[in-house]
């Protein structure tokens, strides 16, 4: 029902395809939703979340398990791992410490369990927002990331 | 282009499989392909599929870390079966891995 | 009665020999399981214990941060054993390592050469070295006892920080980890003893502009802070060896795995001092110390660390 809304405001599935012969499945964000993760109105998280949802007002919720480390070992490498019980269509990972926000688009799948993990870049401290869609609504959580640098012993 | 094989590990415990992939490529940003003066290039695109269904999907930017590393879960009982997983980058290389889930 | 005097002395010098052999590592023990009642009473209880281990910490940092009720193995991960804020990351990273396909590059390497393979039969042998030679009458480390055999069948001798030879190490900490070994450093004469004494020796004097020792950090300021850092305990320092820095693997991946010779420099070099080169006499001593510090311990490498 949802993935059905998405395409209707990007390109659509059949334009997709033709497009770019590369894209294999139902849903590729970075051609129904190109200006979330490139162009001007990609930069802040308030915009790319308007770009890929239409909206950027979202509910901080209890529901959405977002576990970062305070402190960065290095931005590099920073882990994220991501979890909720919410019967959510689309999950967004954004930041605010890139010139780009939008990190990653996730569509859950019919026997989806929403819990992943990933290993992303952060040029310096910023917060890592999480956003999970179900249903209608935006559900959300973030998390403030120190990137430091160095580490002694060569 | 030559690509890299795809680390894949998948398990599955009590009907949820676990894979953890780890992905090979250089990924590099739009400033760090500047810096190196080198093309961009990073993953865009990831899905993986157990028997053709489609158990995993994302789209991505190129803020992933190198050689990145994604972890997910999925419902079934798929004990035996193959775990395909397949990436696509900004230049349309395209890498195809699969693996026996434990 | 002339077979019964021989007896009575054979049984005599045999007892008295193995008394002495294990009189060798007595000073030793004493101060290995000294280091052990310091380590386990310092984090037993951090925030009741503030005024007499951690003077300079701050509340927040003692409730928040620091683990307790840490035992002799649990310090085998450094400061992950005490630092909440790093075990997350560590323990996310650990879910897939990036130095697993190195320790399969040194599995190759190990395959493809044979004098390798003639010099290290068993694979299994990560926790036993450093071991004083009693011949050549040295302390032999792992790097070294690799680069003899490397010289021995004709090549020239590896780069003992970068490259081949941590590659290789951690195909052998690799298999030593999965054979469930423990680290186990013997001292078995007098010359080794002293060789053990010169390198703590080494680990306790203070040095260099800073004035800092080896201990003042990593026994003393176990669980404080420099900057950002948490200071690692030397109880487990070298159990996890080759070591896969994120810093140094950036880039790539196999510049990030390093050998106890590279940390050990990079530390005293970070300190504004001159580090011992190497192969030499001195470094080969320190890590033997280092590394009997270590002793009952599981062998767990190769590692990742910041």
């Amino acid at each position: 029902m949802n993935r059905r809304k998405f395409l209707g405001l990007g390109l659509g599935l059949g334009a997709a395809a033709i497009l770019t012969p590369a894209t294999l499945s139902a849903t590729n964000f970075r051609e129904t939703n190109k200006s979330a993760f490139e162009g001007p109105k990609s930069h802040t998280v308030n915009d790319a979340m308007t770009e890929l949802f239409g909206t950027s007002t979202t509910t901080d919720s209890k529901e959405v398990k977002l576990k970062a480390p305070a402190i960065a070992e290095n931005g590099a490498v920073v882990p994220l791992a991501i979890s909720s019980k919410l019967n959510g269509s689309t999950v967004a990972v954004f930041q605010d410490a890139n010139p780009e926000s939008l990190v990653s688009v996730y569509t859950v799948p019919a026997n989806g369990i929403i819990d992943y993990k990933l290993r992303i870049k952060m040029a310096k401290t910023g917060t890592v927002t999480v956003v999970i869609k179900e249903g209608d609504k935006l559900y959300s959580a973030s998390q403030l990331v120190k990137v430091t640098a160095g580490g002694c012993g060569g | 282009m030559a690509t890299k094989k795809s680390r894949i590990k998948a398990k599955e415990k009590k009907g949820v499989t676990t894979a953890k992939i780890m992905a090979k490529h250089e990924m590099l940003s739009y400033d760090e392909a500047k810096r190196a003066k080198k093309e961009a290039n990073f993953i865009t695109y990831m899905v993986a599929k157990v028997d053709g269904v489609v158990v995993y999907e994302s789209s991505t930017s190129q803020f992933l870390s190198k050689n990145p590393f994604v972890s997910f879960k999925f419902k079934g009982e798929n004990k035996g079966k193959e775990l395909e997983f397949t990436w696509i980058d900004l230049k349309g290389n395209k890498r195809t891995d699969k693996k026996k889930i434990k | 009665m002339l077979l019964k005097i021989v007896k009575t002395t054979a049984l005599f010098t045999l007892t008295t020999c193995s008394l002495n052999a294990g009189e060798f590592n007595a000073q030793a023990e004493k101060d290995r399981l000294a280091l052990i009642d310091y380590m386990e009473a310092k984090f037993e209880d951090p925030l009741k214990n503030r005024y007499t281990f951690f003077p300079y910490s701050t509340d927040d940092e003692l409730e928040n941060n620091i683990e307790k009720g840490l035992t002799h193995e649990d310090f085998g991960i450094g400061n992950y054993s005490f630092s909440k804020q790093g075990k997350f990351s560590y323990d996310q990273i650990k879910e897939m390592p990036p130095y697993e396909e190195i320790v399969e590059s040194g599995e190759e390497l190990y395959n493809e050469n044979k004098a390798l393979q003639k010099c290290f039969p068993d694979v299994t042998i990560a926790g036993d070295y450093p071991y004083f030679d009693e011949e050549r009458k040295e302390v032999i480390s792992l790097t070294s006892a690799i680069n003899d055999c490397i010289v021995a069948s004709g090549e020239k001798k590896w780069n003992e920080k970068k490259g081949k030879m941590p590659i290789l190490q951690s195909y052998f900490a690799s298999a030593t980890t999965e054979a469930e070994k423990k680290v186990d450093i013997k001292i078995t004469s007098a010359e080794a003893a002293a060789a053990y004494e010169r390198g703590k020796e080494y680990y306790y004097t203070q040095r260099g502009y800073l004035k800092l020792s080896c201990a003042t950090c990593h026994v003393q300021g176990t669980g404080q802070r420099v900057r950002n850092e948490s200071l690692s305990p030397l109880l487990g320092h070298t159990t996890h060896f080759p070591v896969f820095r994120l810093k140094w693997g950036k880039d790539d991946v196999y510049k990030g795995i390093a050998t106890l010779e590279r940390r050990m420099a990079g530390c005293v070099k970070d300190q504004g001092q001159n580090p011992p080169k190497a192969s030499s006499k001195e470094m080969k001593e320190l890590l033997y110390f280092m590394a009997y510090m270590s002793n009952g311990m599981n062998v767990d490498g190769p590692d990742i660390r910041k």
